[in-house]
């Protein structure tokens, strides 16, 4: 009988060369505690943390992130943990702390093939979501270059970002769901 | 350098030799690709046989450098990708962007 959830604190120090050493750490903790769903989901699990880090190298200096790994019958949950200046919201009026009277979702980016999108939860949280869009044409200039938020969206069934500003943190919670 | 090219009939076959395909590659993998391009070939097949993994900054350099090759009236395809490669390749829809052969052989055949 287990006692959910099943948690574990990993410490990646924001380094390139750490990565794969710490991709390795994520799927032992998935095949010790899910081997019956490890092939189910040890693909987004790894896609997704690849993401988180390299968002905290990128954007978070060369401190600690943590990565907290829970597992529950239902749910898998990546949860980071950074601290920095908040997510930078590209769309014009959209500041922090968001308004929560806005109903319509944040345009974090769209390109002619995927579209990057938030719905506002509170000042300061949003839930990411991706949209796919029919490839008309074969003009390529308009493509981004920026993936990782979708990869993280696309991989998973649900993406919420919360800052906290009297702490400065970034916290990324990322759930795989199991059934 | 980060890869290995040689020529055959026009096509330029780039195999990536780290790895690791991450943020600390992606501005080698532009300056490299821009030099390739340069050279004026029909397409260029960028291997991934011996790629563990990749992340969307690779990727993002992928994009730039067909941006550029576009630019200059070629085409850039992709051979031998990983599983997981090749599922990342159509989790963000880069399968539309990129066309993908399973090896050289199938590349050489769809485009002589």
């Amino acid at each position: 009988m287990n006692d959910w959830p099943i948690k574990q604190l990993l410490v990646f120090h924001n380094r390139v060369e750490k990565i794969y050493p710490f991709l390795q750490d994520v799927v032992a903790f998935i095949e010790r505690h899910l081997p019956q769903k490890a092939d189910q989901i040890s693909f987004s699990a790894r896609v997704i943390v690849t993401e988180l880090l390299t968002n905290s190298i990128k954007h978070a200096g060369k401190g600690e992130t943590g990565i907290e790994l829970s597992i529950s019958p239902d749910v898998f949950i990546i949860k980071k943990i950074d601290q920095g200046e908040p997510f930078d919201l590209k769309q014009e009026g959209a500041t922090w702390p968001l308004d929560n009277d806005i109903k319509t979702p944040v345009k974090i980016y769209s390109d002619a093939l995927n579209g990057l999108y938030a719905n506002i939860i509170s000042p300061y949280s949003l839930s990411f979501y991706a949209e796919s869009y029919p490839n008309n044409n074969d003009t390529f200039e308009d493509i981004s270059e920026h993936y990782g938020l979708v990869i993280i969206c696309r991989a998973s069934s649900s993406f919420v970002y919360l800052y906290n500003p009297r702490s400065r943190q970034n916290i990324f919670t990322v759930t795989i769901n199991l059934v | 350098m980060i890869l290995k090219t040689h020529n055959t009939n026009q096509i330029a076959i780039a195999e990536i030799l780290v790895n690791e395909a991450n943020l600390s590659q992606a501005d080698a993998l532009k300056a490299e690709m821009i030099v390739l391009i340069d050279t004026h070939p029909k397409k260029i097949l960028v291997d991934f046989n011996q790629v563990q993994y990749v992340d969307s900054t690779f990727l993002g350099a992928m994009v730039s450098s067909l941006k550029y090759a576009v630019a200059n009236k070629t085409d850039i395809a992709v051979m031998r990708l990983p599983q997981d490669i090749h599922n990342l390749f159509t989790l963000i829809r880069l399968d539309k962007v990129f066309k993908i052969y399973a090896d050289e052989a199938e590349a050489l055949s769809d485009i002589n």
